[in-house]
């Protein structure tokens, strides 16, 4: 508390030196001249309105000259055109100043920064902030056909990850801004979507496989007009704040006649090429190895039907076929969208609606995201005081799934897919070879018929359904020019519904404790409901054109309530019966929760700006919430405890200076600095709480104890310090921002596995912390001007972070296979396991290595030929055994971590006349995989179908090579956690590629049909075998980096057109 | 600015078209020729052994070196392959006799096995001498894709089973030509074809069609046929066979008539009681017979290795002649013991000469952890006091001979007036013998009782007590199938045994 006492005297202390320095006297009017430019095409502009803060104004000629009487040569003229960014011309001294404009979109520090409670040029603010205009001409977001929003950002923000949940259509990404904060809370950024806080949270557990509730298919790619993201401590949003601030503004109208957009796009998905498994003929010789190696004769396998070559056998068309049966689960898909604006008004008011439909396929066949959007945004000015901004949107959305319950489960087609032996069909065949139309069912080895499951009429059934409705409504009253009051209430209200059957032909009968399962079905709902209110006064003045003040003060309230209810049911009396409750009484389950939250956050900004030179801000907010413990370490107000979050900030823009403004090729050097403290709250809402369960023993409901209680749980603290620097060069043709950072978080919410005489596995309570250090790093230049324009840009972002305390100094997550370890000392979240160094070619190098296997049995046994060579990292030096030394956990290192060294994208744009290409390539670099799909389909301990890879198998004495024996069940545990599943994920993606070309096609009613095409991920460069890069699990730091084998994203390619009247 | 767009294009094209696959290039490519080649493949770059690479394609086997399943080529080169049989189908046998389901690999292997070929033969491999068949391995787990090759210096011949040197054998041997006198053909209904029906409606057979070839020897004793079981087989000498044949004679006579037909009855008999000892399921090379071995029919001979003048290995075991080996006769003709529990009683479902039983029995197969099988038996008439016909048990043939008659009985019916401690009660029973005369429908008639012992009274009143009493012994004059009749004495209405056994009385 101390150190921020100090900081409030700090930035009085500041603020009042510089009101002091204000002397500037009124002297004689002075003019300024000069000419004003496009800065793309170096033309002259004419009809550029030039302002002097309302001391004269005047229009540029017809070869761009201006002249404007200004007061001193340190006033700041306004420069304005439409189609052009507004700017700012900070004279600075000089007489003769000439402008060159940037047209909307293009990137410059002239832009303005969309935080909604206030919008500062890029220019000015001393925090480390991005803003990018989307569905500009300088940007293809909107034509890519992505049915989440957060695809028109992607890439574009150094230091901002935004990697794709998987290539299930509609599930979006998880976005991670400057690494990770948290280890059990939340590590996503808020989202502030038109001033309201935008809850992206998942809630509740979703019974579909691949599943991720993604709010960000409620906003239309096409809506989205400008995203401003917030990296340091603003402190504005306090304890919610700890993972930035992603603020997203959707289209408004910005004039008074009628506009009217249509959209049309389709396309198609490729399917893609697969894991390279095991044909019919390799994949029986890995199955005869499998059997010989479980003892079994060569002449008893030969007369299994599959193992014999000889017609004439009742299943021999049956066992002799040669499935793909990848193919039989991928297929093109195609996509659709379209999408219809209008906009317009008079001086009262303005609106914009926008209604789309997009449908999705998937590339497994039978998946597929529907969704309809609707927005209808309008400002109405009701009096000179008066006037309300609304926003209300309204999305649903439908998505069919087909991919089980469990990633290497029974009813996921695609595994099984690639599990399943490829001498088998999908249709039953006679004994005479004839193809019969009915479905093979599970087959002798309990894999399951992928195709029965996918295209049969009682088939997998999977959908999930969301319905959103979000309305903000912002009134403000403009009490006089410099105070405005305001009001923002918003509601958001959610409805997810996910139903499942899973029949049971094809599929493999699940044996449980209380008896077999053939067929299983489900839903569940969830139901959310959240009430925002904003209330804020803000303050501004400028005195003399040299002193800029602004002040805001305000309170947030959020009301939030979520119910889940789901019910699950099994053995209906046929696949025709797929409705719960009509299964079998004994495998009904229900249950659900209903939870009530509420947050409230006082908050108080202060920012000075001299001559646009220097620039100060302080910044506090006072956060209260529902789930913060009554014990919590904070600030005592009345019952509840709250948390502080001040954070300063100040900036110096060299640029305005004397000495510097002469510099014609400098259009803006600005150094700045922030430091702050910021909070996560979001780390599960009933820790303080004393809580029962619901629980079901053998058939008799009750309850029992689900928690210990901590009182005294609180946010996590994360203190933010940043330092930045902004340069744009040489008429925006450069424009480079730069950042350094140190992240730290403290309090952090650990999870300990309580002590067995409290009856409960968990105690949750804040004790770590750890730093993440990083640069982020963000270039655009203009490389080519003239008739033909190349543009570049360069986003690049790289952090490392260190665990700095937690309890026992270390915690293994055990997760699909892999070991997460989070340590003192290291990396968040590294990949612990074993260091393999190839196979024991002989018996005799296997004796000699004079290494004992240590067993779960605890057995000791010798590693043999074809066993793989665990490094021995933990000498035992024993005595009077075979082995000098064992391989057990001792042995375990770090092999990897998930975390890349830097990753972020290269962007271009190339223009000539009426054609376009827009490119963007993303690239990750250093960044550890641990392939949990290749690790199911290279492991060789069942009789699953495998990789090629396992073709290469150690066979016989001698065979050097780096994949080891098959051994039915893995006795030896070859393929145990180790440095042969982690895989380099670095890659280089061209994630969109547009060409987009203007129809010369004039006419009176509309401007230049514009069709274009557009390439998704058509080209990847990686060495990694899974079949995407870019994937993440979830939003969790312990997660990162295990690629479970969903459904890549898919090549596609669209045609659009679109039409403005 | 055309070729500008051309070349990127192109740029463009190229890059769209290079793999993307890279990543599993090293990772997924066949390595080495260990997992890229067939073993046909294997073999044909090999110029040495071209012979059995080309026999392998006259006889067809080539095809099945390709197939995606696991072989072992046991591979003689080009100058031990020699002598090939003009015969496609000889041919087949000796190629097929050097290919094994299975991959097998021999550099890892300290046992001896027996691996089939696909010719349908055994091979002997020795894993510790690194021999097949006592034939050298050269080379040793040559992998390829679907198997592995063993290069071997001579060709495995393939062996005759040790029923083909029986029939094929040319010398005089009685033992052999006894074999071989029990082979002939019999009508066999299955497989013979159906040409008309009877008027009552039953099949009229083709007996031409369903005369089947069948050896009473390989079907009762041991199939010495059958290629996946080992034996060994001694072959004894005439005058041991006389000698055998000799001492029991009288023990095994089926009638105690003497018309030529009775003796020649006799003699079968005899003949197959004597040789069916001489099979041994173990395969013996002559050093390794054990002194005492165990035949088929788990009867004990005493073998004096010594005494084997000739071998013969057969693909299913080895043949020995050996001048003698004669079977003690307390280890042929052992003591027969009957359980009192056993499944084949009688109770209730018998008549005597045509007449029902008396009383109205009750049996009891009692839990008793101390008696001989863990359970003892009752026959009780509850609902009576009146004395009923008793119990009746299948026991085993008998030779012709004198047999002791034992018997173990306990009366520990706790509780009931039966208990001697609480009565002075002494149940008595009387044991005999009895031959079945017809069954019908489930219910056996059977002669009259010939009475065996005179009353037994059972005086142990718990195990701890009870011993095995000798209660008589008769004199069978023929082999047959007999029943034990135990019946009750006095005014006991109840019987009660453990086991009634029945030793050979040598005198």
């Amino acid at each position: 508390m101390t150190n921020i006492k100090q900081l409030i005297i700090l930035v009085f202390v500041i603020l009042g030196g510089t009101v002091a320095l204000a002397q500037d006297q009124l002297v004689e009017p002075i003019e300024v001249t000069g000419t004003v430019y496009d800065a793309e095409t170096r033309r002259p502009l004419e009809y550029v309105a030039i302002d002097n803060d309302s001391i004269a104004s005047t229009f540029t000629d017809s070869i761009g000259n201006y002249r404007i009487a200004v007061r001193s040569y340190h006033d700041i003229i306004k420069v304005t055109v439409f189609g052009y960014e507004d700017r700012e011309v900070i004279l600075a001294g000089r007489s003769k100043v000439d402008v060159y404009m940037t047209p909307v979109g293009y990137p410059t520090f002239q832009r303005e920064a969309n935080l909604f409670y206030t919008n500062p040029k890029l220019a000015y603010t001393p925090h480390a902030v991005n803003s990018v205009i989307v569905n500009s001409g300088y940007d293809n977001g909107g034509k890519t056909g992505s049915p989440s929003g957060e695809a028109v950002f992607r890439g574009r923000v150094p230091g901002l990850e935004v990697l794709s949940r998987s290539g299930i259509p509609g599930v979006g990404s998880d976005i991670f801004l400057r690494g990770y904060s948290s280890l059990y809370g939340d590590n996503r950024p808020l989202m502030v979507v038109d001033g309201m806080i935008y809850d992206d949270s998942e809630y509740g557990t979703t019974t579909i496989n691949g599943q991720r509730k993604n709010p960000f298919t409620a906003i239309d790619i096409t809506d989205i007009e400008n995203v401003t993201i917030l990296k340091d401590a603003a402190s504005i949003f306090g304890s919610k704040a700890a993972n930035g601030v992603i603020f997203i503004t959707t289209s408004h109208a910005t004039e008074q006649s009628n506009k009217i957009e249509l959209n049309m796009s389709g396309g198609i998905n490729m399917e893609p090429a697969g894991f390279p498994m095991m044909n019919a003929d390799d994949y029986s010789l890995f199955l005869y190895d499998m059997m010989q190696s479980q003892g079994i004769s060569g002449d008893s396998i030969s007369k299994l039907p599959y193992m014999n070559g000889t017609k004439g056998t009742e299943d021999y068309y049956r066992y002799h076929n040669n499935t793909d049966w990848q193919k039989e689960v991928f297929a093109n898909s195609y996509n659709t969208n379209v999408g219809f604006k209008i906009k317009g008004g008079d001086d009262v008011a303005l609106y914009a609606l926008s209604i789309n439909y997009l449908k999705n396929e998937g590339i497994v066949t039978g998946t597929d995201f529907s969704k309809f959007n609707m927005r209808f945004n309008s400002d109405i000015n009701i009096s000179k005081v008066f006037s309300l901004n609304s926003n209300v949107s309204f999305m649903r959305g439908d998505q069919n799934h087909r991919s089980g319950t469990s990633s290497f489960g029974l009813d996921n087609p695609y595994y099984q897919a690639l599990i399943k032996a490829p001498f088998l069909t999908s249709f039953v065949r006679t004994a005479d070879g004839i193809e019969t139309p009915v479905y093979e069912d599970f087959d002798v080895f309990g894999v399951s018929n992928p195709s029965s499951m996918l295209y049969d009429a009682n088939g997998l059934d999977q959908v999930a359904r969301y319905y959103r409705f979000t309305g903000s409504f912002n009134l403000n009253a403009k009490v006089n020019d410099k105070l405005t009051i305001s009001n923002l209430v918003g509601i958001l209200f959610d409805k997810d519904r996910e139903t499942y059957f899973i029949p049971s032909l094809g599929i493999s009968p699940d044996t449980t404790d209380i008896g077999v399962i053939y067929n299983k079905n489900g839903f569940r709902t969830l139901k959310q409901f959240t009430i925002n209110n904003d209330f804020r006064l803000n303050y501004n003045t400028t005195i003399n054109n040299t002193h800029f003040i602004n002040g805001i003060i305000g309170a947030r309230i959020n009301i939030n309530r979520a119910e889940e209810d789901w019910a699950t049911g099994a053995n209906t009396p046929s696949d025709q019966i797929t409705s719960v409750g009509q299964g079998d009484p004994l495998y009904n389950t229900s249950g659900g929760f209903l939870s009530d939250w509420t947050s409230i956050t006082y908050y108080a900004s202060a920012n000075y700006g001299f001559r646009k030179k220097y620039f100060v801000s302080a910044n506090v907010s006072v956060d209260g919430a529902s789930h913060f413990g009554t014990e919590a370490d904070g600030l005592k107000l009345g019952e509840h405890i709250y948390g502080v979050f001040p954070s300063v900030a100040g900036a110096w823009l060299l640029s305005s200076e004397d000495f510097l403004s002469d510099v014609s090729f400098i259009d803006l050097l600005k150094v700045r600095a922030s430091y702050g403290l910021t909070g996560n709250d979001n780390f599960g809402l009933y820790h303080r709480y004393k809580y029962y369960e619901a629980k079901n023993f053998l058939g008799q409901q009750g309850i029992i104890r689900g928690n210990i209680p901590n009182t005294g749980i609180q946010w996590e603290t994360n203190t933010k310090a940043n330092v930045g620097l902004d340069i744009e060069l040489l008429h925006s043709r450069l424009v480079i921002s730069a950042d350094v950072y140190q992240n730290k978080t403290e309090d952090l919410i650990e999870n300990k596995v309580a002590s067995i005489y409290s009856g409960e596995e968990n105690y949750f309570f804040n004790n770590g912390s750890f730093t993440t250090q990083g640069i982020d790093l963000g270039i655009q230049g203009r490389v080519i001007s003239g008739k033909v324009k190349w543009d570049l840009g360069l986003n690049i972002g790289s952090y490392i972070t260190e665990v700095t305390a937690l309890h026992n100094n270390s915690l293994e997550t055990e997760l699909y296979g892999a070991t997460v370890l989070t340590q003192v000392g290291q990396p968040i979240g590294v990949f612990y396991g074993y260091e393999t160094n190839g196979v024991y070619a002989t018996s005799e190098a296997a004796a000699n290595s004079k290494l004992g296997n240590y067993l779960p049995n605890t057995d000791i046994v010798p590693f043999e030929a074809g066993d793989v060579i665990f490094v021995d990292h933990h000498k035992d030096n024993i005595e009077g055994e075979s082995y000098t030394s064992i391989i057990d956990e001792n042995d375990r290192v770090v092999i990897g971590d998930p975390a890349p060294d830097f990753f972020g994208e290269v962007n271009t744009r190339v223009n000539y006349k009426g054609v376009t290409l827009i490119a963007n390539v993303g690239f990750s670099y250093g960044n550890d995989v641990f392939n949990a799909m290749r690790y199911q389909l290279e492991s060789m301990g069942t009789y699953n179908n495998q990789t090629n890879a396992v073709r290469n198998r150690w066979r016989t004495e001698g065979q050097v090579t780096d994949i080891p024996k098959a051994t039915y069940g893995d006795p030896m545990m070859n393929s145990r956690f180790s440095d042969r599943w982690i895989e380099d994920g670095s890659y280089i993606r061209l994630r969109n590629i547009t060409i987009s070309y203007k129809l010369p096609i004039r006419t009176s009613f509309m401007e230049l049909p514009e069709v274009y095409v557009t390439g998704n991920n058509l080209l990847t460069f990686t060495k990694y075998k899974g079949l995407d890069p870019d994937f993440s699990m979830s939003n969790s730091t312990l997660t990162r980096g295990i690629d479970m084998g969903l459904p890549p994203q898919s090549k596609a390619i669209l045609l659009g057109i679109k039409l403005k009247l | 600015m055309r070729n500008y767009i051309l070349q990127i294009a192109t740029v463009v094209v190229l890059l769209l078209f290079s793999g993307c696959q890279d990543a599993w290039e090293n990772h997924a490519d066949l390595a080495d020729s260990t997992a890229s080649q067939t073993l046909l493949e294997t073999l044909e770059a090999n110029s040495n052994y071209s012979n059995f690479v080309s026999a392998l394609k006259t006889t067809g086997l080539n095809k099945t070196l390709s197939e995606p399943y696991m072989y072992t080529v046991w591979a003689p080169s080009n100058d031990v392959f020699t002598n090939l049989p003009d015969d496609t189908k000889e041919l087949y046998k000796l190629v097929a006799n050097h290919i094994s389901k299975g991959a097998t690999l021999t550099s890892t292997l300290t046992d001896t096995k027996r691996i089939l070929m696909l010719s349908g033969k055994f091979i002997e491999l020795d894993g510790e001498a690194a021999t097949i068949d006592q034939i050298a391995i050269t080379k040793k787990d040559q992998a390829a894709t679907n198997g592995v090759v063993q290069f071997i210096g001579s060709t495995i011949e393939p062996r005759i089973t040790i029923w083909q040197y029986i029939e094929s054998y040319t010398g005089t041997n009685k033992h052999i030509e006894y074999l071989n006198s029990l082979s002939g053909y019999v009508f066999d209904p299955d497989s013979a074809t159906i040409t008309g029906y009877t008027g009552g409606g039953l099949p009229i057979y083709d007996t031409l069609s369903g005369m089947v070839w069948k050896n009473s020897f390989l079907d009762n004793v041991a199939d010495l046929r059958s290629e996946d079981s080992t034996y060994t087989l001694i072959i004894i000498d005439d005058e041991a066979f006389d000698t055998e044949f000799d001492t029991y004679t009288s023990y095994f006579k089926i009638t105690s008539a003497t018309t030529d037909e009775a003796l020649a009855l006799n003699k079968a008999k005899c003949l197959f009681k004597i040789t069916k000892d001489y099979v041994f399921t173990s395969s013996y090379r002559a050093t390794e017979i054990p002194a005492m071995a165990t035949s088929v029919d788990m009867v004990e001979v005493p073998v004096d290795k010594s005494l084997v003048y000739d071998s013969f290995q057969a693909s299913n075991g080895w043949v020995h002649h050996i001048t003698s080996c004669a079977v003690p006769l307390a280890n042929k003709i052992q003591p027969i013991i009957i359980e009192a529990e056993t499944l084949e009683r009688f109770t209730d479902n018998f008549t005597i000469f045509g007449d029902a039983i008396d009383g109205y029995p009750a049996g009891y197969k009692r839990v008793r952890p101390d008696a001989s099988g863990g359970f003892d038996y009752v026959l009780d008439n509850w609902t009576t006091t009146a004395k009923g016909s008793g119990l009746i048990l299948h026991a085993d043939e008998v030779a012709s001979m004198r047999y002791k008659f034992y018997l173990k009985a306990v009366n520990d019916f706790r509780g009931s007036y039966r208990y001697p401690k609480d009565n002075d009660y002494i149940l008595s029973q009387q044991l005999g013998i009895t031959t079945l005369r017809s069954e019908n429908n489930m219910i056996y008639d059977f002669n009259p009782m010939i009475a065996v012992s005179d009353s037994i009274k059972v005086t142990a009143t718990s195990y701890d007590e009870a011993i095995e009493e000798e209660v008589g012994s008769y004199k069978f004059t023929s082999m047959r199938e007999i029943y034990l009749w135990l019946s009750p004495m006095d005014n006991g209405a109840a019987i009660t045994a453990d086991y009634i056994k029945l030793v050979p009385d040598f005198e």
